[in-house]
């Protein structure tokens, strides 16, 4: 609104701020771009020392060899990274959800106001500090349990960000199912239908694309994780890995009880000593640019689940 | 179906997580970019002994570093030093990059460092600064006397997976070692594998102590660590050092100073410190004092073998 007593010092005021505040909204997207192009730039001279294919379906990480070329193959980094997700999703999607549904449906109001902020405060521990826990912890309890030669393994990196990812998954879910409209849950009962129905028939369907949404956002982040994959998976590629790339599809449930060398523990724990520019530095870089396209399309799965959920 | 405002909320949330997270790895990347800030090699050519030494590199060299680092820092009080780890691979990268003036190395230079540097125009110069010798470590529980430097190849080459292979109880072998930076990594890798690539399932581990933990915490498990930082693990009891024989049939050894002296033990090293043309002002200095009787006294205390 202008006003014509507004001194012209207080219009050009007035315009620096509007602008400043449009250049804030469309920084974050300057910077994803800049961001994106830059570790793409970084990457792309590898596929010019190095063929397009070796990377993409090579089954063999060898950066530094003692003799003859490197290899920088792909697959068991990929492998590793989704196998370890989805066994972190497998566990913290049913504990996340049972959480949510528990916390807005059936925790009495004095459970929930503790319960909440409990749940919330387990997704700001530090991912290290997890790590910690894996390793102490969890790694001997399933090395003793499991009678396994080495509790260093996938299903431990698996429980670990499956710890990470049900904060996330129940808080979101829970704002998902808590925004079902009252007349919605009431038209339910009155037409007879049990608290258990209610929720499993009714609730759950209709706050459906809030819970993909969250779902999603697990997946992210445990697919993005580091610190914990590092500490707690061993850093190696099991022989059942080994044997599953090499077309022995069955050995995959066997790899979770082996060792597992993810995407972003390979590139943490490499980073440091690589001269900039090189081959090998490139390669990390590109690992970054195959990171980057993941998280792209879970965005885009997500949003896509969410336009589609709008709609209908 | 939810209500508008709750979708706007999720969606929002949805954006904000997802933005962070494409963040991450790009932060992984960053961090592990050296600081252009840092010092570059020609800031430590002043005369005085006073300034800036950034000594970067091998983990097995780390505890003795910092302790010449401390004792040097006593009679140089100007003197401003700091000391870091990471592995040799990293000290040499961070000394062609121009962000540490000392490399501290567990093996030699490799040809591809020396190129790098003189791609950079300029030459990297050795310093031999101790000696030490790699222990083999296995679980307490183990009952295997005596390893060959063959058996030791076969098993982190991955042809041997059971103990029973070489005369040990029926137990599968979790072989854990360094990550590719290191440089007890290389040596080992050199000297025992033959050049041959270390098995794929490999436990990387980065650092010393992990490497012990490990073992510690597998039956069937067997490591390599430096001798100096071995003690501090074998006299506790937690893991168990294993003589090594050149050859069936021949004596197996046992990792003392006088057997890494005079060359009895099989797996041994010079360790090194690396600069960037010859060493001056404060560098030189300090490299100095390292290989001063004064600075090799502690090297014998720490537990590692003197240049002489």
């Amino acid at each position: 609104m202008r006003s014509a007593r507004r001194s012209p010092f207080a219009k050009a005021g007035e315009r620096v701020i509007t602008g400043w505040i449009y250049l804030c909204g469309f920084l974050s997207i300057i910077l994803v771009v800049l961001i994106f192009l830059f570790v793409f730039k970084e990457a792309l001279p590898l596929l010019r020392e190095y063929p397009f294919a070796s990377f993409f379906l090579g089954t063999k990480w060898i950066p530094e060899p003692a003799r003859g070329d490197p290899r920088f193959g792909l697959v068991p980094l990929l492998a590793s990274s989704l196998l370890v997700t989805l066994g972190a999703i497998v566990i913290a999607v049913p504990l996340g959800l049972a959480t949510a549904v528990y916390m807005s449906e059936i925790a009495p109001v004095k459970v929930r106001e503790y319960l909440k902020p409990a749940v919330e405060l387990l997704a700001a521990v530090p991912s290290v500090v997890l790590g910690f826990f894996g390793v102490a912890v969890l790694a001997s309890l399933l090395q003793d349990t499991l009678h396994l030669p080495t509790g260093k393994t996938m299903l431990a990196g698996s429980v670990t960000l499956a710890f990470m990812a049900v904060p996330t998954i129940a808080t979101i879910s829970e704002d998902a199912i808590n925004a079902v409209p009252r007349d919605v849950r009431e038209g339910s009962y009155g037409l007879g239908a049990t608290h258990w129905e209610t929720i499993w028939r009714v609730l759950l369907p209709a706050a459906f694309s809030g819970i993909v949404a969250a779902v999603m956002l697990g997946v992210g982040r445990a697919i993005g994780e580091t610190m914990v994959v590092l500490m707690v998976t061993g850093n190696g590629v099991s022989r059942a890995l080994s044997d599953t790339m090499a077309g022995d599809f069955h050995r995959v449930f066997a790899t979770y009880l082996g060792l597992c060398r993810t995407i972003t523990a390979t590139i943490a724990a490499e980073m440091g000593e690589v001269v900039q520019g090189g081959e090998h530095y490139r390669a990390l870089f590109m690992l970054g640019v195959v990171l980057f396209l993941i998280t792209f399309l879970i965005n885009l799965v997500a949003d896509f689940a969410l336009r589609r959920a709008q709609r209908t | 179906m939810g209500t508008p405002d709750m979708r706007t909320a999720i969606i929002t949330r949805l954006r904000a997580g997802l933005f962070a997270l494409c963040l991450l790895p790009i932060l992984a990347l960053m961090t592990g970019c050296p600081a252009p800030t840092s010092p570059s090699p020609e800031s430590s050519g002043a005369v005085d002994p006073s300034g800036l030494l950034v000594i970067k590199g091998s983990d097995t060299l780390l505890p003795l570093s910092q302790e010449w680092a401390q004792e040097f820092k006593k009679k140089h009080p100007n003197a401003n030093i700091t000391v870091t780890g990471g592995g040799t691979g990293t000290g040499i990268v961070a000394l062609i990059n121009g962000t540490a003036n000392v490399a501290n190395a567990s093996r030699a230079i490799k040809d591809a460092e020396k190129k790098q540097a003189e791609a950079k125009g300029t030459t990297i110069m050795e310093v031999p600064v101790a000696r030490d010798g790699i222990t083999i470590v296995i679980n307490p529980k183990n009952p295997i006397k005596e390893i060959t430097l063959d058996q030791l190849k076969g098993i982190y080459t991955g042809q041997i997976n059971n103990w029973k292979e070489i005369g040990g109880p029926d137990q599968e072998v979790v072989a854990s070692g360094r990550d590719t930076a290191s440089g007890t990594y290389a040596y080992f890798q050199e000297e025992v594998l033959g050049e041959e690539e270390y098995r794929q399932d490999m436990i990387s581990n980065v650092s010393n102590n992990a490497i012990a933990q490990d073992v510690e915490k597998n039956v069937g498990g067997i490591g390599y660590i430096g001798v100096a930082y071995a003690h501090e693990f074998t006299r506790t009891g937690k893991v168990k050092e294993v003589p090594v024989a050149f050859k069936t049939g021949e004596p197996a050894i046992l990792p003392t100073p006088e057997n890494i002296l005079n060359g009895k033990y099989p797996i041994s090293r010079e360790l090194f410190n690396y600069t960037l043309g010859l060493p001056q002002g404060i560098t030189k200095e300090y490299l100095d004092y390292v290989t001063s009787p004064e600075g090799q006294a502690i090297v014998k205390k720490q537990g590692f073998i003197t240049l002489k």
